[in-house]
């Protein structure tokens, strides 16, 4: 697979806490990466050293392809737009000079401008002091900003944070639209769930520094397995048949079963005499998989 | 990054800013104290106009340029931190780029204000009628050391001004600094080195002696003070290159 970020050992210590820990990040190419984790997991530390912004303490970063240093730093991120925590302004100039600055740094056409402004549909207040912007504004103008010069991957840390229901929406559908429309790569960032279940065609989980999952949404999905539950005539004689099953408030939680085995597993109780009293599906919700994973509640 | 493209930047970045109205409002306050100390000199003190007012305007400066290099310093640094500019800024601009740029801007700016003052003096001397040749070289002599000083300052204060986000911390350095300025000719010599803001007095081609029995002021041209400029200018690189390095290691 071609990967467009990928890390080996990232990690940033302060004295004694350890934000990230030896972190093995890989983002694939052409689709949305959602980084999942509660509050202070270390996801906007991650972000900070793939964009140059925060050094690591040790491990190295691959961006497009290329080993990132200090030295190609620069012009490796030509290729990348980023919007990390709050949004990133001027607030005495207006979104199009804020644009100007960012065209002029990449040496980019002038039209690049408009075409970003009308990405984010601020093409009417273009001429509008940033710091008189709303935070919906502000954010999409930091996107608008991300989106100059056609990057091949953006960066994206919480970008939904402090939005209105409205602007959340919107954000969403603008992330989820970049790897078709434009052909970008996006790495998301989100301490909500159901945020990165709607976005996200990958996921990273972040827990204290360190990554506990790194897989596709789809792989994710299927932790969520289900099993089957029972409640028989007799539970101390069905377990003992059944030497995998659970105890729990009198049923039987059985592991996940091939439908052969579930077949076997009720013609045995049936020969053994024991009758199925009660039988029901259990399935571990995406909430209870975050929460095993991080140790948190998730935000939903 | 090319230089003068930076620059270039920090002026645009500039706009609506109008940094430049503090340093004209700052000339035009040392003009008109210079026109109000000689309203009613007589002939033979107007002999003397080139020197008083080259002493005049660097004791002047010692006070009003810390302040005033503060106020400057700290509006451009200020824009960075507002609205954190500098995540996205330095995902495209090398910190070390806009340290420089932002160093130029503010050295342009101090030039202007000191160029200022010597065209002030020029003509001052052409209306008032002082009757000694231009001295150039004082007046050369003038702009360098009273620049070199400036951008001294304009550097420490933008090292606290760029490390800080609370502009208190520039401005009232500025302040304290114009303050020791004041204060600094009653230090002992020694010490007076130590405040950068005695380098106006100490770098001045023009000192001043005062008869107390006759109760007269002349001025008198000074030999150039090489040991004080070489000490500035090597304190000036050792901050420069210091305060650089900090900076680029900054994370944001
Ligand atoms: N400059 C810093 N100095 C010390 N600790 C820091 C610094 N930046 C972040 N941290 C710590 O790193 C941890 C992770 O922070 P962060 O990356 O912002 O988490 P997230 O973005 O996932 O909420 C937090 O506990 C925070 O206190
Ligand atoms: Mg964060």
């Amino acid at each position: 697979m071609d990967y467009c970020i990928t890390t080996e050992n990232l990690t940033k210590r302060y004295g004694q806490e350890i934000p990230v820990n030896h972190i093995h990040l890989a983002v694939p190419a052409g689709a949305v990466y959602g980084f999942l984790g509660p509050n202070g997991a270390g996801k906007t530390t991650t972000m900070k050293m793939l964009l140059g912004l925060v050094h690591p303490t040790e491990g190295s970063i691959s961006v497009l392809g290329q080993n990132v240093n200090e030295k190609n730093r620069l012009s490796i991120l030509r290729k990348v737009g980023s919007l990390i925590e709050s949004p990133s302004y001027y607030g005495h100039l207006t979104a199009r000079e804020n644009l100007e600055i960012v065209r002029s740094l990449r040496n980019l056409p002038k039209g690049e401008i408009d075409e970003a402004l009308d990405a984010v549909r601020l093409t009417g207040t273009g001429n509008k002091q940033a710091a008189k912007f709303s935070l919906g504004m502000k954010q999409r103008l930091g996107i608008a900003a991300a989106l100059m010069g056609r990057p091949k991957l953006m960066i994206l840390d919480e970008p939904t944070n402090g939005l209105d229901p409205a602007g959340i929406q919107e954000m969403r559908k603008l992330i989820k639209s970049l790897p078709a429309q434009y052909g970008i790569t996006v790495m998301v960032s989100s301490h909500l769930l159901s945020e990165i279940d709607q976005i996200a065609d990958y996921v990273g989980i972040i827990r204290k520094g360190e990554l506990v999952f790194q897989d596709t949404l789809a792989a994710l999905h299927a932790k969520s397995n289900c099993r089957l539950a029972l409640r028989t005539s007799n539970n101390e004689g069905a377990a003992a048949l059944l030497p995998k099953a659970k105890h729990a408030e009198g049923w039987l939680i059985l592991p996940q079963l091939t439908d052969e085995k579930a077949a076997a597993a009720s013609l045995l109780l049936a020969q053994k005499g024991i009758g199925i009293v009660r039988m029901e599906v259990r399935e571990k919700s995406l909430e209870d998989i975050f929460l095993e994973m991080t140790g948190t509640e998730a935000a939903l | 990054m090319n230089a003068m493209k930076a620059l270039k930047l920090e002026f645009y970045k500039a706009r609506r800013k109008r940094y430049w109205l503090i340093a004209a409002a700052i000339s035009a306050v040392q003009a008109l104290w210079l026109i109000w100390g000689l309203r009613n000199m007589d002939a033979s003190q107007l002999a003397q106009g080139y020197l008083h007012s080259l002493y005049q305007f660097a004791v002047l400066n010692s006070i009003v340029l810390p302040v005033m290099t503060g106020v400057l310093v700290s509006r451009m640094c200020d824009i960075e931190h507002k609205g954190s500019a500098l995540r996205t800024l330095f995902t495209m601009q090398p910190s070390g780029s806009l340290f420089d740029a932002k160093f130029f801007c503010a050295g342009i700016h101090l030039a202007a204000v000191v160029g200022f003052q010597i065209a002030t003096i020029l003509m001052v001397g052409q209306i008032k009628g002082f009757s000694t040749p231009k001295p150039a070289g004082a007046l050369v002599w003038y702009f360098g050391s009273q620049l070199l000083c400036s951008l001294f300052l304009a550097l420490f204060l933008q090292i606290l001004a760029l490390r800080h986000i609370n502009q208190f911390i520039p401005l009232s350095a500025g302040l304290i600094t114009g303050f020791l300025g004041l204060m600094a000719m009653f230090f002992p010599e020694g010490v007076m080195r130590l405040v950068p803001s005695a380098y106006y007095g100490l770098l001045s081609p023009v000192h001043m002696d005062w008869n107390r029995a006759a109760r007269t002021v002349s001025y008198y041209q000074v030999p150039f003070p090489i040991m004080d400029c070489m000490l500035l200018t090597a304190a000036l690189v050792i901050l420069y290159w210091f305060g650089r390095k900090q900076f680029m290691k900054r994370e944001v």
